[in-house]
């Protein structure tokens, strides 16, 4: 017999072979009850069902599922401790139910092994097989089109099964299934890319991140890991608080080359070592989306070669290492804003030349002192589910995920790999359990740029896609402000102002932590963002607000944001001015065309000021009707300055109008950062803008804009615009979406899809981009689909691009999930839950489980 | 002088001025090498001395403009440290080195070249040209700075590198820029080619700054 480690010479999570073959190995239930412990899947095809059920294992199984389908795939059984328990039938080809069975659970066809016993199974298996890995039993097959591994008849069977216990037993490398629609791979990138590939491919989980640093580089460079909100410091120059590190290894002589493969399927990152020597360095590691802060790490590499390294490995000055045996901890010191603990498992084992490594973890982040013993608890139940338990269970939740959520755009496989990174990297902020609270920096957990300071990103570009994609995230976002308000309303009162302002950035204790002074191009400069960028106390409101009506959760509102609600409204009716002719004013303001800066009436934060001022008198009055200060919100929110234009168009702020009319085109090709090309001077007296500003009240509060004027101010406004912002391109693809210029609106969502992938900002080795990658679903969600909420109704309103005849997004809303399907304008809505819904102008329908809405309008022209 | 034994240090043309020669001692010392004097009359042209600076096994060899250094810096493999006509001052060491870098390789690698003169701090010059300007500049408060950091990270991670950005010519902010840092030394990569229009930077830091000027040859192009 052959050694049954090398037969094929990877890691498979299904087994699927005919019953007569496996029955034929000795000791068969045995076998299969073993391969169930070990977590492998086994599918057994059979003529006739019924025969051999009762004989096929009489021992108990363990976490591995055992099925039993007819070849013509009418009938199919589970065998389970307690007898063969049917299953639904799908009447598919055999095979294409064995895939999306094991897809559901997070496994790919390049993860599934399929014996052929006899050559007709390769007819009657179907094209499917074409994915999967293939064994040929014997030699009576003769030339096959597919790339089989032939084992011998006698015996082979056996050799295959036991190839795969082995593995397991001996903590082999898990693989993963190359499938290009899912996954992100990354070839051994040149020295100034690599930190860009760290970024690129950061697992994150529950908001704890751990970039796809090299293993052996042991913490040279960048630190790797970081928690969402847990800063060191105070003020201006608080930052993130680099973690321990987890996954050090000595690798002597490291690779010269690697390949990296981020499976956004199943949630892993795995290397390997090219060109590969006979015992080359893979590793594969997870961030567990199941157990808050549990990571693990499987590496192999020659026995000679690989050695673990110290761990955990320190980040910073004062960390305390300790621990024996296989289990070592590190927590890095006390801190007002945070501290955090890392304990750590690690089992090494052999597999002839091979050295492995294992290595299970657990974070517990947060506190003033770190929770060591909370760490080390997580470890425990982590460590009692072990490795494969672990990767099994991450796997069965990401395909959870991707089944209520995803984008499918066939004619695009780049836009829709594109937008999977996306939703993936969104993922990684939702939480594993309870959570207080979620503070998201401009690059979340991903890398320490921006000091993970959060912004306005977080409320009105992050927020709104959680909200369809893990709305607890998006709760606990807003619970991150309400625990703020106290520290907002301290800084209203600090200005002369009632009611809560809330910073334009903003750490762990809610205070302004903007700089006053940067430098620029070698001089000093007065940074003026967090004086007078103060839409951001409006967006704060509006996230909360946006949040409930999405999620249909109105008594989050009137409930726990109330005070977010009330507190911005009276700010705002404050910091109004009003003049002898009774309009009210915004003066000395920043809007978010950042190129002009302490303007009037600029339309956007105008437009939101007067939101908040009518959605707190209205939430106020529905709470107690005899409350006086409704009335006055109103009144003042009416004679708030539009800005509004006899063309039926806005004019940006008092005297944008005026400026020189210079357009976008006229000085570069967009993007471009027209300040660093033109100067600051020269910008902010002309009409080029950075980005959105008009059109981002067009996109946020389109009632408030009012929806007439929208084709003027995309017409207006979207030449003028440099797109000189990271966060410009995607929501302005979603406003001209809506406008119905879905053409131009696809070629902006390209170039925001692309702003990490192919660091367009330069900036993508300090983290990813989390504004942007929000703001692509959101151009989908908002933009393409026209998806919206209008007092419990989701509203659509589709123009999808010529390129685009086909689009499927699953999405989450009123506490259901939805999927929307547009075929050549047809659109479908799925529902798990009832829900209400309205194409267009059309007649508002209930959906129970599935509707044919009708067809989408055509694209108007511009 | 003999080319037998390559020696480490630093050779100055002794034909020339006082300056020159205390700058060249100033480098010497601060490298902690021998200085050596040599007689470019002795060896002919400047393609000779060039030759002979490259046996010598010299680090560099400081001259002042004039034909002979043309000839030099063209043929030489080995740096050469350029006083210009407008340097009349001697500083006590090099405190403070600039180094413009275009964000290549070959730049790059010019600078892990001249690493041994960068015994002070190191202030990196990056100048975005009109045609340059990156397409995304975020928050006013970071966006430089993040900027900046990466930089830096990329192309010259050093302890005790500063990156300067600037916008316009190289040709004429790093003059500028050598004035305003008060650097005492300015490192630049070049493709030891001065025909049709090549090395702008060259020609214009040589006949502007105030600070002498330590050539490095990179990437050099077949003749």
């Amino acid at each position: 017999m052959a050694d049954p480690t090398v037969v094929l010479g990877r890691t498979v999570d299904v087994i699927v072979a005919r019953i007569t073959e496996f029955l034929a190995t000795a000791g068969s239930g045995r076998l299969l009850a073993e391969l169930s412990r070990a977590g492998l899947d086994v599918v057994l095809l059979t003529e006739g069902i019924d025969d051999p059920l009762p004989r096929i294992c009489p021992v108990p199984l363990g976490g591995g599922r055992v099925h039993v389908r007819t070849l013509d795939g009418v009938r199919a059984h589970e065998i389970t401790p307690d007898g063969p328990r049917p299953l639904p039938a799908d009447g598919s080809a055999v095979l294409d139910g064995v895939l999306a069975e094991a897809s559901s659970r997070g496994i790919g066809p390049a993860l599934v092994l399929v014996v052929l016993a006899t050559p007709g199974d390769l007819g009657l298996l179907g094209p499917g097989i074409g994915r999967c890995v293939v064994a040929a039993l014997g030699d009576q097959h003769g030339p096959l089109p597919l790339d089989i591994t032939r084992v011998p008849g006698d015996g082979g069977l056996r050799c295959l099964v036991e190839e795969q216990l082995l593995r397991r037993r001996r903590r082999r490398v898990p693989s993963v299934d190359p499938d290009p629609d899912w996954t992100l791979r990354e070839p051994e990138p040149p020295p100034e890319r690599r930190r860009v590939v760290e970024s690129l491919t950061t697992l994150a989980a529950a908001g704890v991140a751990t970039r796809g640093a090299a293993e052996e580089d042991r913490g040279r460079g960048m630190a790797p890991t970081h928690a969402a909100g847990l800063y060191r410091g105070r003020g201006a120059g608080s930052e993130l608080r680099p973690l321990p590190r987890w996954t050090d290894l000595r690798v002597e002589p490291p690779p010269t080359g690697t390949i990296r493969t981020l499976d956004l399927r199943s949630g892993v990152l795995l290397r390997e070592e090219v060109p590969a020597p006979s015992a080359a360095l893979r590793s594969l590691r997870l961030a567990s989306p199941v157990r808050a802060g549990v990571v693990a790490l499987r590496a192999e590499a020659g026995a000679g070669r690989l050695h673990a390294g110290r761990v955990p490995g320190a980040a910073e000055r004062g960390t305390r290492r300790g621990g024996s045996g296989t289990r070592h901890w590190a927590t890095t010191p006390r801190g007002a804003a945070g501290a955090a603990a890392l304990a750590v498992d690690e089992r090494r084992g052999r597999d002839g030349d091979l050295r492995t490594v294992e290595r299970i973890a657990c974070y517990a982040v947060g506190g003033a002192a770190p929770r060591l013993g909370v760490a080390l608890d997580g470890l425990s139940h982590a460590g009692r589910a072990g490795f494969d338990e672990l990767l099994a269970e991450s796997r069965r939740r990401w395909a959870r995920r991707w089944e209520v959520v995803d984008v499918r755009i066939p004619s695009d496989p780049d836009a829709q790999r594109a937008l999977r990174f996306a939703l993936f990297t969104l993922w990684g902020l939702a939480p594993a359990g309870p959570v207080a609270e979620l503070a998201v920096g401009a690059r979340g957990a991903t890398g320490p740029g921006y000091r993970g300071h959060v912004f306005w990103d977080a409320d009105v570009f992050v927020l709104p896609a959680l909200a369809a994609v893990a709305p607890d995230a998006a709760r606990a976002m807003v619970r991150y402000r309400i625990a703020r308000l106290g520290t907002a309303r301290r800084r209203a009162a600090a200005s002369g102002y009632d009611g809560a302002r809330f910073p334009w950035e903003s750490a762990e204790d809610g205070e302004d932590v903007t700089p006053r002074r940067a430098r620029l191009r070698g001089r000093s400069l007065r940074v003026r963002t967090g004086a007078l960028e103060e839409h951001v106390t409006a967006d704060v409101a509006w996230a909360a607000a946006h949040l409930a009506e999405w999620a249909g959760t109105p008594a989050f509102l009137s409930g726990p944001a109330r005070p977010l609600l009330i507190g911005t409204a009276r700010y705002w009716h404050s910091r109004c001015r009003v003049d002898d002719a009774g309009r009210a004013h915004l003066d000395h303001v920043i809007g978010p065309d950042e190129y002009h800066e302490d303007v009037d009436d600029d339309v956007f934060t105008n437009g939101m000021a007067r939101w908040n001022l009518r959605a707190a008198a209205a939430l106020a009055e529905r709470l107690d009707p005899t409350d006086a200060e409704p009335p006055a919100w109103r009144a003042l929110a009416d004679r708030l300055v539009d800005g509004l234009r006899a063309d039926g168009g806005h004019e940006q702020f008092a005297g944008y109008d005026r400026l020189e009319p210079l357009l976008a085109r006229e000085v570069a090709e967009p993007p471009v950062a027209a300040d660093l090309l033109l100067g600051r001077q020269r910008v902010a007296a002309s009409q080029l803008i950075k980005q959105p500003d008009v059109l981002m009240l067009h996109h946020l509060l389109p009632r408030e804009a009012g929806p007439a004027s929208l084709p003027a101010d995309v017409e207006h406004y979207t030449p003028r615009t440099a797109h000189g912002s990271s966060l410009s391109p995607a929501i302005s693809a979603a406003v001209l979406a809506r406008a119905g210029r879905a053409d131009e609106a696809l070629g902006l969502l390209r170039t925001a899809l692309t702003l990490d992938l192919e660091d367009l900002t330069d900036t993508t080795a300090a983290g990813l981009h989390l504004a942007t990658a929000a703001g692509c679903v959101q151009a989908v969600l908002f933009g393409f689909l026209g998806a919206r909420v209008e007092r419990g109704i989701l509203v659509l309103d589709p123009h999808l691009p010529d390129e685009w005849p086909q689009l499927e997004a699953r999405f989450g809303l009123l506490g259901a999930h939805v999927r929307v399907e547009i075929d050549q304008g047809a659109v479908v809505l799925r529902t798990d839950r009832p829900v209400r819904v309205r194409l267009g102008d059309g007649p508002t329908t209930r959906v129970l489980d599935v509707a044919h809405l009708g067809s989408a309008r055509a694209e108007r022209p511009a | 002088m003999s080319a037998a034994t390559p020696q480490a240090g630093v050779l100055v043309r002794s034909d020339l001025d006082a300056t020159v020669q205390q700058i060249a001692r100033v480098v010497a010392t601060t490298l902690g090498v021998e200085l050596r004097g040599i007689d470019p009359s002795s060896n002919g042209d400047g393609r000779v001395l060039a030759r002979e600076l490259d046996r010598s096994g010299a680090l560099t060899l400081a001259s002042r403009v004039d034909d002979v250094a043309w000839a030099v810096v063209q043929e030489a493999a080995t740096p050469v440290l350029l006083v210009p006509v407008a340097v009349d001052r001697v500083t006590p060491r090099l405190r403070r080195v600039l180094a413009p870098l275009d964000g290549s390789p070959d730049a790059a690698a010019a600078l892990r070249i001249a690493a041994r003169f960068v015994t002070g701090e190191l202030v990196v010059l990056h100048v975005l040209g009109p045609g340059e300007i990156p397409r995304f500049w975020d928050d006013p408060a970071h966006a430089e700075r993040a900027w900046c950091e990466e930089f830096r990270a990329r192309w010259c991670d050093r302890p005790g590198t500063r990156v300067e950005l600037r916008t316009g010519r190289a040709a004429e902010r790093v003059p500028e820029v050598a004035h305003d840092e008060a650097a005492d030394l300015v490192v630049l990569g070049w493709s030891q080619r001065l025909d049709d229009g090549h090395a702008p930077v060259v020609r214009h830091a040589v006949a502007r700054a105030d600070v002498p000027i330590l050539l490095v040859p990179i990437g050099r192009a077949p003749r």
